[in-house]
C-alpha cells in the first residue's frame, strides 16, 4: 500500500503521454510527480491522487488543442514548400501533374470498373455453397457449351444428401402486364419456393419461405411494385399478364437495383405455375423433359463441408440413366455462383453474358501502359533536370545528409507529383472520362465507390509516385559532393542520356502502335459501312410481329398508299443474327450444316435480291405444306450443283425427312453481318417463324404514315406496345458496339498521344535551354537560322523515327489479330503505316520546332553577353 | 516584433523574478504568487513551447536527477530578443497609461 503511493497513478500519466507530441512531456510528468511528493507529505494519500487526476484532466484540453494547432502549421508548410516548387518549375509540373493525372484517372477507372465486375454475386451470404449446374452437349459435328440444364434433374439432385436445397429457375417469364388500368412490359422468372432460402434478396413484405409456393404467386421487387401500386401496400393485388395468367402478389422484394449479380428481374412467378400452364399448353414441356436445355436452370445450396467433385461424380450415372438411346452426348458439371461471372462464356446465359475474366486484364494493361507513359515522364524530365539539383545535393551531403535520406527526399517529392495529380484525377474520373465511356454497356453499371476502392486508389496513387521517383532519386543521390562543388561542368551528370533516350523511344512506340490501331479500326468501320450487302436496305421499316398473325397485320398495314410492300423474315439481315439448318443433296450420306432464313413470297422483291436462276416462291397463299427452297450461289456450291441453273428443279433432304425442290438461286447476299462472310444459305417460307415485317415505304410524310401504322396495331394487338425501327437506323446501330471499341481506343490513343508530346515538350525545352549557350556560339560563327534548327531537332527527330521503326512491325502484328476477327476486311497496308507517321511526325516536328524556332531566332548577344 | 499576450508577459515576468531556478514547478508556484492563479500543466506547458519557438525563451538542462529517473530538469531563461520584448511591453503599457493614472478610472466612474 505505501510502495504504492508512493507512485502517482500510471493511467493518468499514459493519458497525457498519448496527446502531448509537441510540448516537453517528460519535463512536464516529472514536475507532476514532485508537487505529488510533496502533497502527499502535507495531505495525505487520497487528496494527492485526486490532485493529480485533477492535474491531468485540466491539463489535456489545452494540450490537445495546442497540438492541433502545431500540426496544422507544419502541414502548411510543407504545401507551402511544395507548391513554392512546383510554381518555380512551371513547365515541370505541369507537364507531370497533368500527365500523371491523365494517366491516374484511367487507370482508377479501370480497378473501379473491375471491382464492380468482381463484386458480381458476392451478396449473397451462402455464395460459395451455392452450385449451378452447367451442360455440355457434343453432337455429330459441334460442342456446345450451356448454362442451361434440364427440370427434371432435380429430382435426382434432391436425392443426394449432401445438397440442403435445390432451387430450379426458369427464365421468359413476363410479358404484357395490367393492373390498375396500367400496362406494362414485365420481365422475370420462375423460380423454386426455396428461392428466398438459397439466394440473399430480402423481402420488405410477405413471407420469404411461403411466398414462392402455390401457383400463381408473383414475388415482384419494389420498383415495380410502385410503378404499378405507388407507394401503397401492393401484396395481396393481382397482375395479369397476357397469354400467361392472373398472379397474385405474395411478396415484396427490397431494392435491388444496386446489387450486383448475373440474374437480373423484375419479378419472380412461383415456378409450380408450370404444371398448369404445360397443361394448357401455354409453353412448351419442360418440368419432365431431359432434353429441355433452352431456358431451365437449376442451382443448389450444398450442405457445409460437402464436396462438390463428389456430386459431380455422380452425373455421369444419371445421364446414362436417363438418355438411353441418343446420338447427342450430355455432360453435365458445377459452377460455384461466384465463378458465374466473371467467367466462361456459356450459352444461353440467364440475364446478361458472362464478362471474361480477359477483360479485366487487358484494360489494366492498357492502363497501365499509359501510366508508365506518365511515370517515364516524371523520370525523363528529373533526370534532365538534374544538374540542377546538383548543387543542392552536394550542399546537402556535405552538411551530412546520407544518400538514405536524399534517396527519400526525391522519392517524397515525386510522391507529392503524384498525390497533386491523384486530386485532379479524382476530377478527371467524375467529368472527362464518362464523356468518353459512358455509351459502353459496362459503365453503366459501375458501382458508386466503397472505402476499400478509395484506399486502393490513395496507395495506388503513392505507388505510382515512386514508380516515378525512384531512378531519379537513385541518379541524382549519388552524386559526389567534392565533385559537384568544385567544377559542376566534370560530373558525370550526362550518364544517363542513353536511358532517357530509351524512356523517349518507349513513349513513342507505344503511343505509334496506339495511333495505328486507331486508323485501322476506323478504316475498317468505314469499310463496312460502304460494305455492298447484296441487297438494298432503303425506305424499309421493320416492325416487330410479336406473335401478331403475319396476314392479318400485311393486310391492314398495306391499306396505307405509302405502303408499297410488306414481306416477312425470321430475324432482320446484318444485324448479327444467324439461323442453322442441316440438309444434303438427295444423293450425299451426310448432312452439312448451312444457314437459313425463313421468308415470304415477298421478301426478294422488297430487299431487291437478284435471281440468277429460276423464279421466286410462288405467290400467297401459303401452301399447308411446304415446296419450295430457294439457295444462294454459295449454298448452289456448297450442295455440289455443277451452276445454279443445274441445281433448279433439284431436290434437297432435310433433317427432319423433308424434301424440297429449288426453286430458284438467288445472287450471294451478306446475311449475318457486314463483318462475317457470305455464308452458304437457304431461303424457306415456314410462317411460324416469322418474327418480323418489312414495310417498304414511300413517303414525304413519315409521321402520319407512322401513325396510321400504330393506329393499325392498336386495333389488333391492344397490350402490346407498337415495336418497330427504320432498317438503315438498325444497321447503323449494328455498329455501335464496334464504334464504342474505337472510341475507347481512340481516347487512350489520344491520352498516349498527349502525355508522350508533353514529355517530348519537357525535354526540347530544357534540352534547347541548355544549349542556349553553344547556340549563340554558332550564330556568332556564321550558322543560319536552318541550321540551328536541324542541330537542335536532330536527335529527337531521329528518336521518333526510331520509336515509329521498332513498332511498325508490332503494330502490323496486333492489328492483323484485330483483324482477322472480320471477314470482310481492310488491307493493312503501306497507306495506313504512312498515315500513322504522318501524323505522329506533324504533331512531333511542330512540338521540337515550336522550342527550336525560338531558340534560332534568339540574339546571341543575350546569351553570350556575360561570356 | 509582435505584441507579447497577457500570459506570455506573466511568464516572461514569472522566470525572470525566478532568475536561475525556473523550471515546471517553480514557475507554476511563481504564477500562483503573483497572480494568485492556479495554472494547470497543460496551459503553462504550451506557452512554453510557444515562447521557445518564437525565441523568447532559452530551455537549458540541469544536472540529472536521481528523483526524477536520473532525467535531467530544463530550465528555462530569457533570452535576449524575449528581454526586449518585455521591454517593448513594458513602453507600450507607459505610453499607453501616460498622463492618464488609476485616479482618472475613479473620476468616470462619479460622474
Amino acid at each position: 500500500m505505501k510502495e504504492d503511493s508512493a507512485r502517482p497513478p500510471k493511467i493518468p500519466e499514459w493519458l497525457l503521454t498519448k496527446f502531448s507530441y509537441w510540448i516537453e512531456r517528460h519535463s512536464l510528468i516529472d514536475d507532476l510527480e514532485e508537487e505529488y511528493h510533496i502533497n502527499l507529505s502535507k495531505r495525505g494519500h487520497t487528496y494527492s491522487r485526486l490532485w493529480y487526476w485533477s492535474q491531468i484532466f485540466r491539463a489535456i484540453p489545452t494540450i490537445v488543442s495546442y497540438s492541433l494547432y502545431r500540426n496544422a502549421i507544419m502541414i502548411k508548410n510543407y504545401a507551402l514548400i511544395a507548391l513554392r516548387n512546383i510554381r518555380k518549375r512551371k513547365v515541370f509540373s505541369f507537364i507531370n501533374i497533368t500527365g500523371l493525372a491523365i494517366s491516374l484517372s484511367l487507370c482508377l477507372f479501370v480497378v473501379k470498373l473491375t471491382f464492380t465486375m468482381y463484386s458480381s454475386d458476392r451478396f449473397h451470404e451462402k455464395k460459395d455453397r451455392i452450385y449451378r449446374v452447367i451442360s455440355q452437349t457434343t453432337g455429330e459435328n459441334d460442342v456446345i457449351e450451356l448454362a442451361t440444364a434440364p427440370l427434371p434433374l432435380v429430382y435426382e439432385l434432391e436425392q443426394i444428401p449432401e445438397i440442403e436445397t435445390v432451387v430450379r429457375i426458369k427464365k421468359n417469364f413476363g410479358g404484357a402486364a395490367a393492373a390498375m388500368k396500367k400496362v406494362l412490359m414485365v420481365q422475370g422468372f420462375y423460380a423454386d419456393r426455396d428461392f428466398f432460402h438459397v439466394f440473399s434478396y430480402e423481402l420488405e413484405a410477405g413471407d420469404p419461405r411461403s411466398a414462392l409456393a402455390e401457383p400463381y404467386s408473383l414475388v415482384v421487387t419494389k420498383e415495380l411494385a410502385q410503378k404499378f401500386f405507388g407507394s401503397g401496400n401492393s401484396v395481396g393485388e393481382i397482375l395479369s399478364i397476357q397469354d400467361v395468367g392472373d398472379f397474385k402478389i405474395t411478396g415484396v422484394m427490397k431494392d435491388t437495383s444496386k446489387l450486383q449479380s448475373h440474374m437480373r428481374f423484375e419479378c419472380l412467378a412461383s415456378l409450380s405455375t408450370l404444371n398448369s400452364l404445360e397443361k394448357q399448353k401455354k409453353i412448351p414441356a419442360s418440368l419432365e423433359n431431359w432434353k429441355n436445355l433452352n431456358d431451365n436452370y437449376v442451382y443448389f445450396l450444398l450442405r457445409e463441408n460437402a464436396s462438390p467433385n463428389r456430386i459431380e461424380e455422380l452425373f455421369p450415372a444419371i445421364v446414362k440413366k436417363h438418355y438411353p438411346d441418343t446420338k447427342t452426348e450430355y455432360i453435365y458439371s458445377l459452377q460455384v455462383l461466384t465463378k458465374i461471372s466473371p467467367g466462361k462464356n456459356l450459352g444461353n446465359w440467364l440475364s446478361k453474358p458472362a464478362v471474361s475474366p480477359q477483360l479485366p486484364l487487358l484494360l489494366s494493361s492498357i492502363a497501365l501502359l499509359i501510366m508508365i507513359i506518365a511515370c517515364f515522364n516524371y523520370t525523363n524530365l528529373s533526370l534532365a533536370k538534374a544538374l540542377s539539383r546538383a548543387k543542392e545535393v552536394g550542399v546537402r551531403k556535405a552538411m551530412g545528409a546520407n544518400r538514405f535520406k536524399l534517396i527519400t527526399q526525391f522519392i517524397g517529392e515525386a510522391v507529392t507529383y503524384a498525390l497533386i495529380a491523384f486530386v485532379l484525377a479524382l476530377i478527371f474520373l467524375k467529368l472527362v472520362i464518362p464523356i468518353f465511356v459512358s455509351q459502353m454497356p459496362l459503365y453503366t453499371e459501375i458501382e458508386s465507390q466503397s472505402l476499400g476502392v478509395t484506399l486502393f486508389f490513395i496507395l495506388f496513387a503513392v505507388f505510382t509516385g515512386i514508380l516515378a521517383g525512384i531512378i531519379p532519386a537513385l541518379y541524382i543521390s549519388k552524386f559526389n559532393p567534392a565533385e559537384v562543388l568544385r567544377d559542376i561542368t566534370k560530373a558525370k551528370v550526362f550518364s544517363r542520356i542513353n536511358l532517357r533516350r530509351v524512356l523517349v523511344v518507349f513513349q513513342f512506340f507505344i503511343s505509334f502502335v496506339f495511333i495505328i490501331t486507331t486508323i485501322v479500326l476506323y478504316k475498317q468501320i468505314r469499310f463496312e459501312k460502304t460494305i455492298d450487302t447484296g441487297f438494298n436496305a432503303e425506305n424499309i421499316l421493320n416492325v416487330e410481329l410479336q406473335n401478331t398473325n403475319y396476314e392479318t397485320l400485311k393486310q391492314e398495314m398495306s391499306t396505307h398508299p405509302a405502303v408499297s410492300r410488306v414481306s416477312a423474315s425470321a430475324f432482320i439481315l446484318c444485324t448479327g443474327t444467324r439461323w442453322g439448318t442441316r440438309a444434303k443433296n438427295p444423293d450425299a450420306s451426310e448432312f452439312l450444316e448451312v444457314d437459313f432464313i425463313s421468308i415470304d413470297h415477298d421478301f426478294i422483291e422488297n430487299f431487291e435480291l437478284e435471281l440468277v436462276a429460276g423464279q421466286n416462291f410462288p405467290e400467297m397463299p401459303y401452301l399447308e405444306n411446304e415446296r419450295f427452297v430457294i439457295l444462294n450461289e454459295m449454298a448452289v456450291e456448297r450442295f455440289g450443283f455443277a451452276s445454279p441453273l443445274d441445281a433448279v428443279g433439284q431436290i434437297i433432304t432435310f433433317k427432319e425427312n423433308k424434301n424440297l425442290e429449288i426453286i430458284g438461286v438467288v445472287k450471294d447476299f451478306l446475311s449475318q453481318s457486314t463483318s462475317s462472310p457470305v455464308y452458304p444459305l437457304i431461303l424457306r417460307v415456314v410462317p411460324e417463324y416469322f418474327e418480323y415485317a418489312s414495310l417498304k415505304i414511300r413517303t414525304d410524310d413519315m409521321e402520319s404514315t407512322l401513325l396510321f401504322l400504330e393506329t393499325k396495331w392498336k386495333e389488333l394487338e391492344p397490350f402490346r406496345p407498337f415495336r418497330y425501327s427504320f432498317f438503315e437506323d438498325q444497321l447503323e446501330d449494328y455498329y455501335k458496339e464496334v464504334e464504342n471499341v474505337l472510341r475507347g481506343v481512340s481516347f487512350i490513343t489520344f491520352l498516349a498521344i498527349l502525355i508522350a508530346f508533353f514529355g517530348l515538350l519537357g525535354m526540347v525545352i530544357y534540352d534547347t535551354e541548355a544549349r542556349v549557350k553553344e547556340i549563340g556560339i554558332r550564330k556568332v560563327m556564321g550558322a543560319s537560322v536552318i541550321d540551328i534548327i536541324l542541330v537542335t531537332s536532330k536527335s529527337f527527330v531521329f528518336l521518333l523515327l526510331l520509336a515509329a521503326a521498332l513498332a511498325t512491325p508490332v503494330a502490323w502484328l496486333i492489328n492483323n489479330l484485330l483483324l482477322r476477327d472480320f471477314s470482310n476486311r481492310i488491307e493493312l497496308g503501306f497507306g495506313i503505316f504512312a498515315f500513322g507517321l504522318l501524323m505522329m511526325f506533324a504533331l512531333g516536328f511542330i512540338t521540337i520546332f515550336s522550342q527550336t524556332i525560338r531558340a534560332a531566332f534568339a540574339n546571341p548577344v543575350d546569351s553570350l553577353r556575360y561570356e | 516584433m509582435s505584441n507579447l499576450t497577457k500570459n506570455e508577459e506573466i511568464i516572461l515576468l514569472s522566470i525572470l523574478r525566478l532568475e536561475d531556478n525556473a523550471y515546471g514547478v517553480s514557475i507554476k508556484n511563481q504564477i500562483k504568487k503573483l497572480t494568485d492563479e492556479e495554472w494547470n500543466y497543460g496551459l503553462l506547458y504550451c506557452a512554453l513551447d510557444q515562447l521557445a519557438r518564437k525565441g523568447l525563451l532559452i530551455k537549458r538542462e540541469g544536472m540529472p536527477v536521481p528523483k526524477r529517473g536520473g532525467r535531467r530538469k530544463i530550465y528555462y531563461s530569457i533570452s535576449r530578443s524575449g528581454r526586449r520584448a518585455l521591454e517593448e511591453a513594458y513602453e507600450l503599457k507607459e505610453a499607453l497609461w501616460d498622463g492618464i493614472g488609476v485616479h482618472s478610472l475613479k473620476k468616470g466612474e462619479a460622474s
